[in-house]
């Protein structure tokens, strides 16, 4: 049995390396499908901001740094929005346990973000995320130009410097 | 086995030497190691560890190149840390997939995780930092023939620490199968509608060969064969609506007979329903969830107790907490049967209003209540016991005269000028110790109480104080042992250094040593990479994420962990 | 058209899904002979009672008369005592004769071995050793069955109910053992089915071949021998309730005929501490 299981690897494996060629995707995203908020499904690798560069959060109810992050975001968010047309993709891992928070918290702390539900992992397993809280930019081609992990007070201060850069189309070292 | 790995191993390392990969792919992935080094301490009960340091590492590695993606996770655990099973000591590769996209049909081969609905019936997932991972190594097929159905279909066995599943029968086969509706991309005409609808319903089977399980009459000698049904089936349906700013979810799933370790092997069949209802509007979100649980622990392996081997997933219905003494009395699910709802309220008050001040607060109240199932015996079998019996039979809307958890809690958040913000937590808790295991002892009352001051140094440097306390009548056992408090101090430099000292003051034991549990940690971040060193005591006790709790045993000594992504 | 195809394929994976359902009956296998089933009690007892084991056979001459004598002892001693006609050695080896009628029973032939009743008639009352032997001879039967009720010690008593199913052809009996002492030794229990009024052949001294000799409480096939009851000591006022299954013997000319013989013995010494009877 795990013969089959280690053959039929094997076959998807390099079916997929040589066919894999036809299809270059618009986003570097995974296309993993996850929930909104509303129930809707979507394709990470359809996550844009009309064409614009935008963020990833990924966060969960439990995690205090990842709350403090999103507050601290959530204020200066208005004046972010006027300067660059920022849009932040907030992705919850929260799973059945507490998901049923995740919809009171977003409106009762009146976050502005896309809020996202991956519930069992998978795009946090996709996109190498450890532990949240951790931050992705990416640019307007869908390429991950940015990652950060923790929060500390005074990170939301780095995320928009490179952002502004990243709006620029500089190069980051 | 190694053999396939090594190989997908180096095609991936070598793709990664050409800047675009290897006809235009990407290599990215993951890594985590833990370092323990902890001595003896009779005092707090730290055990001897014969090992000069106990290691957990892994790394995953993910290769993608559009719809196509495979990797694979190596892990070691050379010893495994405290806190995590002994059987998990060795090295390999434990993960390995590949996974291909053509139109509508998703195919994955090899090791994955999935979850149908909430996971009531079926959920494989990880948790590397509790040691639990059920992860299935089969087949997986996702399909999306029209937009708003999805379909998913999986065959397969669960993972096992080291053991190769495949090669013994003692190892259940899952098969399953979940489909989901979402009614407004179906139907065209109402996709707008302020009425968003979605269903969907999964059937799960377990096939596991029937065991020679006998019950003996002490008094004739007789033995009595239990007749195991090989496969147990499980069904679920769910339904989740939401109209302009209230919400409803709602799932129900049943079981078939499973007599199991861990239901005494009672031939009683399953049943659990998860409710919750909510209302969201800008600036206050409230929620309700109710659930019941009756005979649901599902596992792919019979005579399992213990974490692994879970087929679903059964959450508890307590708030999850972030501040130690808080979470110092846990709650996990009973799976043989509980009752038990949860209420959120949270609310900012607006910026600029009295209560709210210059900057707004944030209120945050949970209420949540635990009680066991009506439960009436019925008849024991010839051994005096129940095992091979319907077990019990309970009344689906009665609630059982046991409470084993309340509490009521009480969040403020306040930022009371550009260089402070100031978090205030209350929480009153009802345990009953009956739900770890200590039946017969004295209900714990607490009363818990955390102040949280952050202080902005300049832009990019803060201090933040952290104060606890816990009071409680009860202190009779090692982990009931009267009042605490903790105090907690941390540095944040620049974002990319951090200091933190921590001290947590058993003071109120008036039966042991007042122990102090003193804590160092010092880390470092830059980009995606971390280092942490922690140095001191760690008292015995609960890690509990979503539901599931590892005992963590109390370990004096250091902790380091470097994590990185790539 | 291509998609709901592939969807379809999907559908197979149901017909994997599948669930047993164990009936009740199935939940617990029971070990051989006994059963979860019940039928009422309707036969008490609270007295001790005596079973008196008639080794005879059709060929053996001097049977009748003993056989006549059990017959008046039941008269004179009325349910205090339990008659069992055991049909084995030699004497009851069937023939054209008596139209290749066969009364033994396995456990019967090995009884009359381990006892020491080879040559008929032998009895053997409550299988107490009386002198040496186990064997008493029909002469003494009276005064050994009065000695026996005098001086044995009332230890438990059997209630019995019994029903044969027609429906599957097989006797439920259920027993409530009650015990009225302690008792130490392990304990076994027996549960066998006795035929009466079966007419056949019958060689006498009277008259050479009696070809219309009505045998009665006959030991039949398939019977429940030396189960354990219990096998660590018995405290007083323990009661072990148990339910037995019987084949019925095929042999078995009329079952309203028949009746259920319970006997409980002592493990060690072989001793009959308590029997009862129920009709059919």
């Amino acid at each position: 049995m795990k013969k089959l299981i280690l053959t039929l690897v094997a076959l998807v494996f390099s079916f997929g390396i040589l066919s894999a060629q036809d299809n270059q995707p618009k986003s570097e995203l995974p296309s993993i499908t996850v929930k909104t908020l509303e129930g809707k499904s979507i394709k990470a690798s359809e996550f844009s901001n009309e064409g614009k560069p935008y963020v990833i959060c990924f966060w969960a109810t439990w995690c205090k740094p990842c709350m403090m992050e999103l507050n601290a975001m959530a204020e200066q968010y208005e004046d972010w929005q006027e300067e660059t047309g920022i849009k932040i993709y907030a992705v919850s891992i929260d799973d059945a346990r507490t998901c049923p928070k995740v919809k009171p918290l977003v409106s009762g702390s009146d976050w502005p973000y896309e809020v996202i539900l991956d519930q069992n992992s998978e795009l946090k397993r996709a996109l190498g995320v450890n532990n949240p809280p951790h931050t992705f930019i990416i640019n307007e081609k869908g390429e991950i130009v940015w990652q950060h992990i923790g929060y500390a007070p005074g990170d939301e201060e780095n995320l928009i410097e490179v952002f502004r850069k990243v709006i620029k189309g500089e190069e980051l070292k | 086995m190694k053999k396939t790995g090594l190989i997908l191993l180096l095609v991936i390392i070598s793709s990664n030497a050409f800047s675009q990969g290897i006809f235009g792919g990407k290599v990215t992935g993951n890594f985590q190691m833990d370092l323990q080094m902890s001595k003896e301490d009779t005092v707090i009960g730290a055990e001897k560890v014969n090992e000069k340091a106990l290691m957990n590492a892994f790394t995953n590695i993910l290769y993608t190149n559009g719809d196509f993606s495979a990797g694979m996770r190596f892990e070691a655990y050379l010893n495994p840390i405290l806190g995590f099973d002994k059987q998990y000591k060795g090295a390999g590769f434990a993960y390995r997939f590949a996974s291909y996209k053509k139109d509508f049909l998703e195919i994955t081969a090899g090791n994955f995780y999935e979850q149908f609905g909430s996971g009531l019936v079926f959920r494989s997932y990880e948790e590397r930092n509790l040691g639990l991972d059920n992860a299935m190594d089969g087949l997986k097929v996702v399909a999306r023939p029209i937009n708003g159905l999805t379909i998913k279909g999986v065959i397969g066995k669960q993972r096992y620490y080291w053991e190769d599943v495949w090669a013994s029968d003692d190892f259940g086969l899952i098969r399953g199968i979940d489909a989901e509706f979402t009614l407004n991309s179906l139907i065209k005409s109402i996709e707008n509608s302020p009425l968003q609808v979605n269903f969907g319903g999964s059937f799960v089977s377990v096939y596991q060969k029937a065991e020679n399980r006998f019950i003996i009459d002490p008094v004739s000698g007789d033995s009595y064969k239990i007749n195991t049904p090989e496969n147990i089936g499980s069904g679920a349906a769910r339904v989740q609506m939401s109209y302009k700013a209230f919400n409803l979810n709602a799932e129900y799933a049943k079981k078939g007979q499973d007599p199991n370790a861990v239901n005494g092997y009672i031939f009683r069949e399953g049943q659990a329903a998860l409710i919750s209802a909510g209302y969201a509007a800008k600036g206050l979100g409230i929620n309700v969830s109710a659930k019941r649980i009756d005979n649901m622990s599902s596992k792919s392996k019979r005579n399992e107790t213990g974490n692994m081997l879970n087929v679903n997933y059964l959450p508890a219905l307590t708030r999850q907490h972030a501040y130690s003494l808080f979470a110092m009395y846990p709650y996990a699910t009973q799976v043989n049967g509980e009752v038990g709802i949860q209420a959120d309220i949270i609310y900012k008050i607006k910026k600029g209003s009295m209560l709210g001040g210059k900057y707004g607060t944030d209120l945050k109240l949970n209420y949540s209540r635990t009680m066991s199932i009506e439960n009436e015996s019925l008849a024991p079998n010839p051994a005096g016991n129940y095992e091979g019996t319907d077990g019990y039979s309970s009344s689906f809307f009665k609630v059982g005269d046991e409470l084993y958890f309340e509490e009521i809690n009480l969040e403020v958040s306040k930022k009371l000028s550009s260089d402070y913000k100031l978090s205030f937590m209350y929480s009153y808790q009802t345990f009953n110790p009956i739900a770890i295991g200590h039946p017969g002892e004295e209900f714990v009352y607490a009363n818990v109480f955390a102040a949280d001051l952050t202080q902005k140094l300049s832009k990019k440097n803060s201090l933040r104080y952290e104060l606890q306390l816990l009071l409680t009548e009860q202190d009779y056992g090692e982990w009931a042992a009267g009042d605490w408090i903790q105090g907690t101090v941390e540095y944040n430099l620049g974002g990319k250094f951090f200091a933190a000292v921590s001290d947590q003051w058993n003071y109120g034991n008036a039966h042991g040593e007042k122990v102090h549990y003193y804590n160092l940690s010092v880390g470092y971040t830059h980009g995606t990479s971390r280092v942490q060193i922690s140095y001191g005591k760690q008292r015995e006790g609960i890690m509990c994420i979503g539901g599931v709790c590892r005992m963590v045993p109390a370990s004096n000594g250091l902790f380091a962990t470097i994590t990185s992504s790539f | 058209m291509k998609k709901i195809l592939y969807s379809l394929l999907l559908i197979i994976p149901i017909f994997w899904i599948s669930c047993d359902t164990i009936e009740d009956d199935q939940k617990l296998v029971y070990p051989k002979g006994q059963t979860r089933e019940t039928t009422p009690i309707t036969v008490t007892s609270s007295k001790q009672r005596v079973l008196l084991e008639d080794f005879t056979g059709w060929r053996c001459t001097n049977c009748p008369a003993a056989a006549e004598k059990a017959t008046e002892l039941i008269t004179k001693y009325g349910d205090s005592l339990v008659v069992m006609a055991v049909h084995a050695t030699s004497f009851a080896k069937p023939s054209a004769e008596n139209n290749n009628v066969d009364f033994r029973t396995e456990y019967g032939g090995q009884w009359a071995t381990y006892f020491g009743c080879t040559s008929l008639p032998a009895g053997m009352i409550n299988r107490t050793k009386i002198g040496n032997a186990y064997k008493v001879n029909d002469a003494s039967w009276d005064i050994s069955i009065q000695n026996s009720l005098s001086t044995k010690e009332h230890i438990m008593d059997i209630n019995l109910g019994a029903v044969h199913r027609v429906a599957d052809n097989m006797i439920l009996v259920s027993c409530e053992n009650e015990f009225l002492k302690n008792y130490a030794s392990p304990t076994l229990i027996s549960i066998l089915v006795l035929e009466s009024g079966i007419i056949g052949v019958q060689k006498s001294n009277d008259n050479p071949l009696i070809e219309d000799y009505e045998f009665n409480h006959v030991l039949r096939k398939n019977g429940l021998v030396d189960y354990f009851l219990s096998i660590m000591p018995i405290s007083k006022g323990q009661k072990i309730n148990k339910n037995y299954l019987i084949d019925i013997d095929s042999d078995i000319k009329d079952i309203k005929k028949c009746s259920v013989v319970v006997f409980v013995t002592d493990a060690e010494t072989k001793e009959v501490i308590q029997v009862n009877t129920i009709e059919l």
